[in-house]
């Protein structure tokens, strides 16, 4: 039963500053310098084994169990997150989910004025439905993978719910945040049976990570 | 013809020659053991008038129950659930029968909607329900044990046993006077340990430190962690459960299933159907619960008859794939 703790990490812009959390509390972290085209990484002298994976699969290794933690963003979990433990917030990957239209709409008329329904473009589906249910709004989402902006751009969508981190593409675009949705940054989380079976790798680490 | 003829449905199952070999065995091995620890089967029918399974009774969601109407347009329901037809049956037809009531029970329910793509639609679930007991904690014990050689059976030493109690979190918010919303909010934020997020809220320590009260009794950090807890409230009722757990825990060592058992006092779960304990199993190298019971006394009052009910459920299906992985020699 003494197989390496398991972490599923999302590739990318979290990946580099979960290295270095790691690397200056003294965790080895030398095999995910030298990728290749591995998936599977050792490190801690192979106490532990971390691999890179999509934002939604971080979700899903962890809730299989076939990984014990994962490190992820908070909309990935508000998007795809049901029975998990949420352990940490890692203060990093800051950024927030926001409502955002084109810029009349900050004008004279509000967006939330008006019985018919509106449009939203969006990835994330399921915070938008759940935003708007609150607001007591009835919507039509259209999901888009990529570039939402184009949506409002082109007339296909009234606004989009997507991350904004500094609000320069929603500018260069003539679009604007509306409502601030939730803030954003990345989250350690854990699955259930693991947090119970290995609470003391899982404790040992946390507080190696001082988080 | 449709392509339809050929396939099943996402969420259901065929179990074929060694496979359905297995299924029967783990039905089988956990059925004698039932039978051997004196309860007694009860088999419901698959179908029956949906108020059984009235969501307002828990533990199910209306949802997810399959319904369709009978010949007078009556609402019926697929078996949503083990438990409910069984409090039926002991509020009604067992009224003569001398107390208590130990059953079991090994059938299939039926979901008609999983929020987990990966979730089957019908399940099949064996599980015991020690109903009308002279002394509960007895039948506490007597349930729990035989939750324990159930795992036992098919896991070796590679499971745990994790034991919290229902009453917990209403006593707090009883005693420091919590908001019902703020209380909800905590609930959530607790269930799903979420450290950062409670830390943040403007509630007294005791809701801070409960997510983080759960291991091993015999663990010396943790039983700190514990007593801590109990003196920085300070309240009758609560050291009245921990009291509980902890005699539980002793009881239990006695036995020596000391190694299976863990306790999570920040288990916050369905808190208005259990009354008493909550206990969960949990395998190595699954990440699934396999195994979920606890004390429900109000429940069956609801068809008519006030007794108090000790039970748990096991996910044949679950244990099925486990114990197929181990086989395999996967993870």
């Amino acid at each position: 039963m003494n197989r390496p703790l398991r972490i599923a990490l999302t590739k990318g812009r979290l990946e580099e500053k979960t290295i270095a959390l790691f690397e200056n509390s003294g965790i080895e972290c030398e095999s995910i310098h030298d990728k290749g085209r591995k998936l599977v990484f050792p490190i801690d002298n192979g106490k532990i084994e971390v691999m890179l994976v999509k934002s939604s699969d971080v979700i899903t290794y962890v809730e299989h169990g076939t990984c014990d933690l994962g490190i992820v963003g908070k909309d990935s979990i508000m998007e795809h997150g049901k029975h998990l433990y949420e352990i940490a917030d890692l203060g990093f990957g800051k950024c927030r989910m926001a409502l955002a239209a084109h810029s009349k709409y900050n004008g004279e008329v509000s967006f939330f004025d008006g019985y018919s329904n509106k449009v939203i473009a969006t990835k994330f589906e399921k915070i938008a439905r759940d935003y708007f249910a609150q607001k007591q709004m009835d919507i039509e989402i259209v999901k888009i993978e990529g570039s939402v902006e184009l949506a409002p751009i082109l007339g296909l969508a009234d606004g989009i719910v997507d991350i904004v981190e500094t609000g320069t593409t929603l500018k260069e675009n003539g679009l604007e945040v509306i409502e601030t949705i939730c803030p954003i940054s990345a989250r350690l989380i854990a699955n259930i049976a693991s947090m119970k079976l290995r609470k003391s790798d899982i404790t040992d680490l946390i507080k190696k990570l001082k988080i | 013809m449709t392509n339809l003829q050929t396939k099943i449905k996402d969420g259901t199952r065929d179990y074929i020659f060694s496979d359905a070999k297995l299924k029967r065995q783990i039905m089988n091995s956990l059925t004698s053991l039932f039978e051997a620890n004196g309860y007694n089967e009860i088999i419901t029918p698959s179908f029956e008038y949906y108020d059984v399974f009235n969501p307002d009774n828990d533990p199910v969601t209306d949802e997810t129950i399959y319904k369709f109407t009978d010949e007078k347009n009556r609402k019926i329901a697929l078996r949503a659930d083990c438990t409910l037809p069984i409090a039926r049956i002991a509020a009604t037809k067992l009224a003569s029968e001398t107390l208590p009531y130990k059953m079991f029970y090994c059938q299939n329910i039926f979901n008609a909607y999983s929020e987990e793509n990966h979730n089957l639609l019908e399940v099949t679930q064996g599980g015991i329900e020690y109903i009308g007991a002279d002394n509960p904690v007895e039948a506490d014990l007597d349930v729990l044990k035989l939750a324990i050689m159930s795992l036992r059976s098919y896991f070796k030493d590679d499971f745990k046993i994790e034991i919290g109690h229902g009453k917990l979190f209403g006593v707090l918010v009883d005693i420091y006077g919590i908001d019902s919303i703020i209380a909800e909010q905590a609930r959530k934020l607790i269930e799903r340990k979420n450290f950062a997020a409670i830390e943040s809220m403007d509630l007294p320590d005791a809701f801070k430190m409960l997510p983080k009260l759960f291991g091993q009794m015999n663990n010396e950090e943790d039983s700190v962690i514990l007593e801590e807890f109990e003196s920085s409230v300070n309240d009758s009722r609560v050291s009245e459960i921990l009291s509980y757990l902890r005699s539980i825990y002793k009881e239990l060592s006695k036995c020596g299933y000391e190694k299976y058992l863990s306790f999570d006092l920040g288990m916050v779960h369905r808190l208005d159907y259990y009354t008493g304990i909550i206990f969960d199993g949990f395998v190595y190298g699954s990440g699934k619960t396999v195994l979920s019971g606890g004390r429900y006394d109000n429940l069956i009052a609801k068809f008519g008859r006030n007794l108090n009910a000790v039970g748990f459920g096991l996910s044949i299906d679950e244990v099925f794939d486990v114990v197929k992985a181990m086989k395999k020699g996967g993870n």
